[in-house]
């Protein structure tokens, strides 16, 4: 205990946020790619090869963009809310395994760890639509808080079976138990909650169907209307490791986390960064594909349908148990 | 840089992580109160949540700490917030307010009471310090609600569920619209 | 999996009562929802509930158990005494409420229901055998009244009534916890007995942290009896609070509150007596003053009859002062009489509500007795009652308080209160002048109900009936007592 590698540490460190910062740039290229050609176009093709280089581009480009505070913001909170959100999510990023050996904290309750850190995240959000003091990114602030409060009970009950089946809250554990299920992955025997998960992650990360917070026609661009240049890309890569982050734990307690048919030598996490991009996939195919909801509907189907959905998950998946052992 | 902790810096750390809990703890309940702009105030309660979850943490109940985290911060300061935000008090109404005496009067007696508890509790013989009954996991927490502490469980759901059916009638205004 | 535990279930058949009453408490919400027009069954309901709860606990002394639970629920026969004042008060309470709640309109169902619920609270909190589960019935009991006052909610005093109420109430939780944390940092244990043990074992009965830690357990008490000089609230409480919810306030959760205070000094600090023996008869002694003197300048005889239930917990203060069994049955004794004579009188104040005069104030009980003679001559036994003039039960209570505290030695405290009991007789006999002396303006009839006749008829048998022939009560509850104090 007295002793901590503190090089290894900050190693481990920075290459996991350069990695997953370089993973939000090209998931926006991959994002345009995907919905691009969903809508028979080309998406960005001018900047390198395949416009490969087009989201160092816009990095740069918000980087050194004017900086614009609105003068009636509330000032403190203003520079605050981004750096709230992205901090949360960043902080996700410490538990969650890559592979057997690669994680940064391996907490005994990472998962409730995870869910504490994005209901800390809303907070950013929140306050951002408060202190613009602008009327749509305070609606925006409003509709996202509400519906990821909303969403995370849902998604909480939904990862409840999962837990209830490996009698550990864990991720690494989790995925070891997984592994020793009959079907590999615990999509199949889980697939109610899976199903109530997937929903409830599209909710929680703001993404189409449930886009409202930001819905940009009718309120510009919801709780980051006032936000520009760097401000803004914060909470940009926020939301987009807010997806990777939720990919992660849909790939670890449902789709067998790092295991997969056959093991690949040297790339220890091929298959996980594989699931995630198959979820990712699964998110921009959906933002090109689904209307979005009213948000009434939003709230209906949360707390009128996946919530006792995944209360009754849980009571089978207890039946279930009591009865196979 | 393999940097080594020799075993006489380790108490002192602790100390010092324990301090920088209670400030943060501390630092929130005063934007609570003193705040002039309610939302600020808030934030100063979740700021001494947060605290309050990194004081469990640093006593060895991580799990405690986190559903400090997560229904305080993450659902009760919400909904404060919400409320809050909602209503949208006059702020420079409330600023007016406060009678002239009350300050003084409120920081005299609070010290007093601060002075007094923190005096005698300073000296007083405390239990020793509890010994770890388990680990403070989640196993061992689900284990002993449903023990131990089946009574006190069965009851806290009860009043929750009083909670809630007390504050629907509170809020929503009647069954039909005559009613109310 | 690895070992499971033992899980050990705790035979449920002594919890019967308070299992019927939460399902009750859950029926009434459900029902309400299916039953449209017919809502008026609901009272029925309700009362049919709770006769079966009173019947269940008669059935309860064959389930006397030391320590369901692992030790933190009690049946014995003191908290079985209690439980019945409890229970006949959500009885009153809800026969009250027929005619009420019709004149007001207010929905029903969880009017109900949350009265069902305060009784479970009161219910734990008179077993509790343990901290935690003493706060948890507390909360229980209080979550539900902070709701019942607020009920009138196109009533302004019933919303402020409510608010106070709450945030006075959520202020001395907030004291009682710290108290229980720190005598749980004293004891390292919230169990009564154990603390109790504990106390002796580490010689902590002269130890400054834990006496504190006592005053705000009884601080938080005191608030929950209205007890001077927390008693603020109460006064604001009753009068904007719907008047049956102001009758059962008066009655069921300060019957509870004495219980657990009765419980927590006798069984968990006796050794502390010396420390709190002398603050409670000064907390007694200054409710008995306020309450009394400051009834005298009332006009609305709600505000009235809250200031006169102010000075009643300071005469029942004095029954825990005597610290013994003689103290603790003369207050079950009194709570019981108290419970029949204030509802009664309530029950008159109720009588009197219609859609023009709410019955409150001083003068609407102008010439009573000659519009209506027989609702004067209840009024005139209760106030009799109340200020403890024999035959009624009003004065056996109060006497036997009196016995009770002066065996202990303090006879000061005493003869204060026989005093201060003497001012009250101005502000009770007030109403009876009213009735009598004066002509009616309106010649108004009053409109009766069979739910409220009922609940005078039991009212007036039980303040006569115990005023006449007093000795069974205080038999039972002295009986009821040997294993609480020593």
């Amino acid at each position: 205990m007295a002793e901590i590698n503190f090089t290894k540490l900050l190693v481990h460190l920075v290459v996991l946020v350069d990695v997953v910062l370089l993973h939000v740039a090209y998931a926006t290229y991959f994002e345009r790619k995907v919905i691009g050609h969903m809508q028979m176009r080309m998406g960005p093709t001018r900047v390198g090869p395949m416009g490969l280089l087009q989201p160092i581009a816009d990095g740069i480009k918000l980087f050194f963009k004017e900086d614009i505070i609105p003068a009636a913001a509330d000032r403190p909170l203003f520079y605050a809310a981004p750096i709230i959100c992205l901090v949360a999510m960043l902080s996700c990023l410490a538990v969650l395994p890559f592979d057997p050996n690669h994680v940064l904290a391996d907490l005994n309750i990472g998962l409730i760890f995870i869910f504490a850190m994005s209901s800390l995240a809303s907070y950013g959000v929140v306050l951002a639509g408060w202190a613009s003091n602008s009327k749509y990114s305070f609606l925006g602030g409003m509709r996202s808080m509400s519906q990821v409060i909303s969403y995370e009970i849902a998604m909480g009950l939904s990862l409840v079976g999962v837990m209830m089946m490996t009698g550990s809250l864990n991720l690494g554990q989790i995925v070891a138990a997984q592994a020793a299920s009959p079907f590999g992955i615990y999509a199949i025997p889980q697939f109610i909650g899976f199903f109530v998960f997937v929903v409830s992650m599209l909710a929680e990360t703001n993404r189409v169907p449930f886009d409202l917070p930001e819905a940009e026609t009718e309120l510009v661009a919801g709780y980051c209307t006032e936000y520009s240049g760097i401000r803004f890309s914060l909470f940009f890569m926020a939301e987009y490791i807010g997806m990777i982050v939720m990919a992660s734990i849909g790939t670890i307690c449902f789709l067998g986390g790092w295991n997969g048919p056959f093991t690949v030598p040297y790339v220890p996490f091929f298959w996980f960064l594989l699931k995630i991009y198959a979820i990712m996939f699964f998110f921009f195919w959906v933002r090109a594909t689904l209307p979005r909801y009213r948000y009434d509907q939003l709230m209906d189907l949360g707390w009128k349908f996946l919530i006792p959905l995944a209360l009754a998950n849980i009571l089978l998946t207890g039946l279930m148990k009591t009865v196979l052992e | 840089m393999n940097l080594s902790i020799s075993p006489e810096a380790v108490p002192l750390i602790r100390e010092g992580i324990f301090v920088g809990l209670i400030i943060v703890t501390v630092f929130g309940a005063l934007l609570a109160t003193l705040a002039k702009r309610m939302t600020r105030a808030v934030l100063g309660l979740v700021v001494c949540f947060l605290g309050i979850a990194g004081i469990y943490y640093f006593l060895n109940s991580p799990f405690v700490a986190l559903m400090q985290l997560l229904i305080y911060v993450g659902a009760v300061a919400v909904t404060i917030c919400f409320a809050i935000m909602l209503a949208e008090p006059d702020e420079r109404k409330l600023a007016a307010k406060t009678p002239g005496m009350a300050g003084p009067l409120a920081v005299l007696l609070g010290a007093t009471v601060t002075w007094v508890l923190a005096g005698t509790a300073i000296k007083a013989e405390w239990m020793a310090p509890a010994v770890k009954i388990n680990e403070g996991s989640v196993k061992d927490v689900g284990v002993s609600l449903l023990t131990t502490y089946s009574m006190v469980f069965e009851l806290v759901s009860i009043v929750l569920l009083i909670a809630i059916l007390g504050s629907l009638v509170i809020a929503r205004s009647g069954r039909d619209k005559a009613e109310c | 999996m690895d070992t499971a535990p033992n899980f050990i279930l705790t035979p449920l058949a002594p919890l019967a009562p308070e299992l019927l009453l939460i399902c009750l408490g859950l029926l009434l919400v459900v029902v309400d929802l299916f039953l449209g027009e017919k809502r008026h069954i609901l009272p029925w309901l309700a009362a049919l509930g709770t006769l079966t709860g009173l019947f269940l606990l008669g059935n309860g002394s064959g389930h006397f158990s030391d320590g369901l639970f692992g030790g933190m629920y009690i049946l014995d026969a003191y908290s079985l005494f209690f439980k019945v004042i409890c229970l006949i008060g959500v009885l009153f309470t809800v026969m009250l409420s027929v005619r009420y709640l019709d004149t007001e309109k207010m929905h029903q169902g969880e009017y109900y229901s949350l009265l069902v619920f305060a009784a479970v609270g009161m219910m734990v909190m008179v077993s509790a055998a343990d901290m935690i589960v003493l706060y948890l019935g507390l909360e229980l009991m209080a979550l539900s009244v902070y709701c019942l006052v607020g009920l009138l909610k196109s009533d302004s005093r019933s919303n402020e009534a409510a608010l106070k109420y709450f945030l006075m109430g959520a202020f001395s939780s907030g004291i009682l916890l710290y108290g229980i944390s720190l005598i749980y940092g004293m004891t390292g244990t919230t169990d009564l007995q154990l603390i109790s043990q504990r106390l002796t074992e580490l010689n902590l009965a002269d130890n400054t942290l834990l006496f504190i830690a006592l005053g705000m357990v009884l601080i938080a008490f005191s608030f929950k009896v209205a007890a001077a000089p927390f008693h603020m609230w109460a006064p604001d409480a009753y009068e904007g609070a719907p008047t049956p919810i102001t009758a059962f306030m008066s009655v069921g959760p300060k019957a509870a509150s004495f219980a657990v205070l009765g419980r927590i000094l006798l069984s968990g600090f006796p050794e502390l007596h010396v420390h709190w023996g002398p603050l409670i008869a000064g907390i007694a002694l200054l409710t008995m003053a306020t309450g009394n003197i400051l009834a005298i300048s009332q006009t609305n005889i709600k505000r009235m009859l809250a200031y006169s239930s102010i000075a009643h917990a300071g005469f029942a203060l004095l029954g825990i002062l005597a610290t013994s069994n003689e103290g603790v049955s003369a207050i079950m004794n009194y709570m019981l009489i108290y419970a029949f004579m204030n509802m009664g009188a309530f029950a008159i104040i109720i009588m009197l509500n219609n859609r023009e005069r709410r019955g409150e104030q001083l003068k609407d009980y102008r010439g009573l007795a000659q519009t209506n003679p027989v609702a004067a001559a209840l009024m005139l036994i209760f106030m009799f009652s109340l200020t403890g003039i024999p035959p009624t039960a009003g004065f056996i209570g109060k006497f036997y308080l009196f016995l009770a505290a002066m065996n202990a030695g303090y006879t000061g405290t005493v003869i204060a209160a026989v005093i201060l009991s003497a001012v009250s007789a101005y502000y009770y006999l007030r109403v009876v002048r009213y009735m009598y002396m004066y002509d009616s303006e309106k010649g108004e009839a009053v409109a009766m109900s069979p739910s409220l006749t009922a609940a005078l008829i039991f009212a007036v048998i039980g303040v006569i009936g115990l005023g006449v022939a007093p000795g069974w009560v205080l038999e039972m509850a002295s009986q009821s007592l040997p294993a609480l104090a020593q």
